[in-house]
């Protein structure tokens, strides 16, 4: 195998690639054992998603918020921290910008970075709860953060059903005003995807080129070590569950502002805090992946919709498909290492 | 006297489930296996129970389906996690991914499109009949505990004994803080967190169908709602240890029962805020009593023969 060949295959996004093709064949003989034509299903998923320019536009409106909510958790995931609470810093965000957007008056664009700035700040606090309680009590983050979830989704409902909120005799709350919106025009495009790819590339130069984020990967990689050379390893849990809670927080905000416009009654989780979890793992952690992979996870979603209606396969084959995936990259380091012997072997083939 | 054996009875039920998902994990990260995977687990027991009782018209056979289920469905992350050493959160994501996609698939395939099942047999109560007509009047008569009930608080004094007082428990506690040294003294490591590790697919199997054999009788996608990821916080609250575990499911279970009786009418705090009180009390306890966490020092890491 040449050198160039070597390369490529041994680079992350190749084990990737090759998890999503495994998945999706995977996936695709299930379908086949329960009777559906899978070339056909997934020949209406790809149209389902990309076959308009409506339909394209949709998959980047939907991506936003799980571009943000893995970006969430990527970064919590760089410094060390299992992020599952990006549901209910998510959640957070929702309600600070329902409450702000309908029960203050302020000029247009200044409305709609206020509401943004004070999600992200009240987000931000409801994820440093659980970065303090590890920080100063050692307590597992991933148990604090599932029980603020929950606190997060009963709060949502106990706001909704306040009466200066809710739309009498229905359960949604009041729509925020014009001036909170982020669409243009009077349509449905809006800025959110644009506010998503701004953060990704602040979080981008934040953890590569700062000192501040050197410090979060130095925790994240080896705490006993950043310890020693100096780095307060329990501030820094503070701070990145902080920031991962303030991305969060930013994604339900811009989810409400920008397409939502008003709470409804939840029966259980959207979902968004999970599908975070594969879409950082799918960027293999990278901010700037997580466009991608939010993209990607926003296509397939959108044409699965349109897949159920054409051919009456069920849209959740795509949470199998994604589980696959995921199952997939954990496993990752085995065909990395058969590359690795295969190459070898080559080599010494040559070598005699 | 009538309210207390309700609140017991309460109490047993919300504590149940957690306590097959939760024991389960006490055996899996024991051994040094994380398991975050008990979510994806129960879902998919839940439907298995449902759906095997529905067409077999046998909770117990619907039960035991469901056990066998999770360990399939876990033997996935054991693969991964145990063989390829993969990353123990990643791979058990994957299954909380795969096992709610699976339940609705299947539930859609089996039940004409529909995510619900219809209504299945439910596991038999442990106070027949005729003694309920003999207690009739008496408070007794609301002592309504399904047989499930029984299984898990077995099942805690059984994992106790085998844990503390057997050659096989002192095995898995090892393999959990020093896989190495065990492997020295000649027991298969790989073996025995793959025995745990499905041991643990079968509790959380358990735990799922008793959610929709006993509490419900039908599976939805919102049977489990989260429960084997309170179960994973029971885990760690009750120090990995199985009688620790007990403890925290019934005060979780407690708590949960509290919101039933203290929500009803005139209540004088709004119903949706006194929902958020176990969620609220779990974390005030484990701010207030467990302190560091006494994790098992080799949860979470892949074991590699001969590494350093």
């Amino acid at each position: 195998m040449s050198k160039r060949y070597k390369k490529f295959f041994s680079k992350p996004y190749f084990s990737i690639l090759f998890a999503i093709i495994l998945g999706f064949f995977v996936g695709g003989i299930f379908l086949y054992c329960c009777n559906y034509n899978p070339i056909a299903s997934y020949g209406a998923l790809f149209r389902g998603a990309f076959s308009k320019p409506k339909y394209i536009l949709d998959v980047f409106i939907q991506s936003t918020p799980i571009i943000l909510t893995g970006l969430s958790v990527a970064f919590a995931f760089k410094s060390g921290l299992f992020n599952i609470g990006a549901e209910g810093q998510y959640i957070m965000g929702v309600v600070v910008a329902t409450i702000l957007g309908t029960q203050i008056k302020l000029p247009p664009v200044i409305h709609f970075l206020f509401i943004l700035f004070m999600a992200m700040l009240v987000s931000g606090l409801w994820g440093a709860i659980a970065g303090f309680l590890k920080a100063k009590f050692g307590i597992n983050e991933v148990v604090t953060s599932i029980m603020l979830n929950w606190i997060a989704f009963y709060f949502y409902r106990y706001i909704l059903f306040k009466p200066w909120i809710k739309v009498k005799g229905l359960a949604v709350s009041k729509a925020i005003c014009e001036s909170a919106r982020g669409t243009l025009f009077k349509t449905n495009i809006n800025i959110g995807f644009f506010v998503a790819v701004i953060a990704v590339l602040v979080i981008h130069y934040l953890l590569y080129k700062t000192t501040k984020g050197f410090e979060f990967r130095a925790v994240g990689q080896n705490p006993e070590a950043a310890r020693f050379v100096g780095i307060n390893v329990k501030s820094n849990t503070i701070i990145s569950m902080f920031i991962a809670g303030a991305i969060a927080g930013l994604s339900g905000a811009l989810r409400l502002t920008c397409s939502e416009f008003r709470m409804t009654n939840l029966a259980e989780f959207e979902g968004y805090g999970l599908k975070g979890i594969y879409v950082a793992l799918v960027a293999d952690c990278s901010p700037i992946g997580c466009v991608f992979s939010g993209l990607f996870f926003s296509a397939i979603r959108s044409g699965s919709i349109s897949m159920q209606i054409d051919l009456k396969t069920p849209c959740e084959i795509i949470n199998i498909i994604t589980g696959l995936i995921v199952f997939f990259i954990s496993i990752s380091v085995v065909y990395r290492r058969l590359i690795a012997k295969i190459s070898k072997t080559r080599q010494e083939k040559i070598h005699e | 006297m009538n309210n207390i054996i309700l609140i017991l009875t309460g109490t047993l039920m919300h504590a149940t489930p957690l306590l097959f998902a939760a024991l389960g994990g006490v055996i899996s990260e024991s051994s040094g296996v994380m398991n975050i995977a008990l979510e994806g687990v129960m879902t998919f027991g839940a439907f298995t129970g449902a759906a095997v009782a529905y067409v077999t018209n046998n909770a117990w056979l619907g039960f035991f389906m469901a056990g066998l289920a999770g360990a399939l469905l876990i033997s996935l992350h054991a693969i991964a996690s145990i063989t390829f050493r993969a990353d123990q959160t990643i791979s058990g994501t994957a299954i909380n991914f795969l096992g709610p996609g699976l339940s609705l698939l299947l539930a859609k395939k089996m039940f004409n499109g529909s995510a619900l099942s219809p209504t299945a047999p439910k596991l038999p109560i442990l106070i027949t009949k005729s003694l309920t007509e003999k207690w009739r009047g008496t408070p007794l008569e609301n002592l309504n505990i399904s047989v499930g009930v029984v299984i898990a608080f077995a099942l805690v004094v059984l994992i106790w004994f085998l844990f503390y007082r057997t050659k096989w428990g002192l095995r898995i506690l090892a393999t959990g803080q020093h896989p190495a040294a065990v492997d020295t003294l000649g027991v298969n490591v790989y073996v025995m967190r793959y025995i745990c590790v499905i041991c643990s697919g079968v509790l959380a199997g358990f735990g799922g169908a008793f959610m929709s054999l006993s509490v419900t009788s039908s599976f939805s996608p919102s049977t489990v709602c989260g429960q084997g990821f309170i179960a994973l916080a029971a885990v760690i609250f009750g120090k990995w240890t199985p009688h620790g575990v007990m403890f925290s499911c019934l005060l979780f279970g407690f708590a949960k029962e509290c919101t039933t009786i203290l929500g009803g009418e005139g209540a004088f705090i709004p119903p949706v805020l006194l929902e958020m009180f176990p969620y609220v009390l779990t974390i005030l306890v484990l701010v207030l009593f467990v302190g560091k966490s006494s994790v098992p020092k080799a949860n979470g890491v892949p074991y590699l023969r001969g590494a350093r």
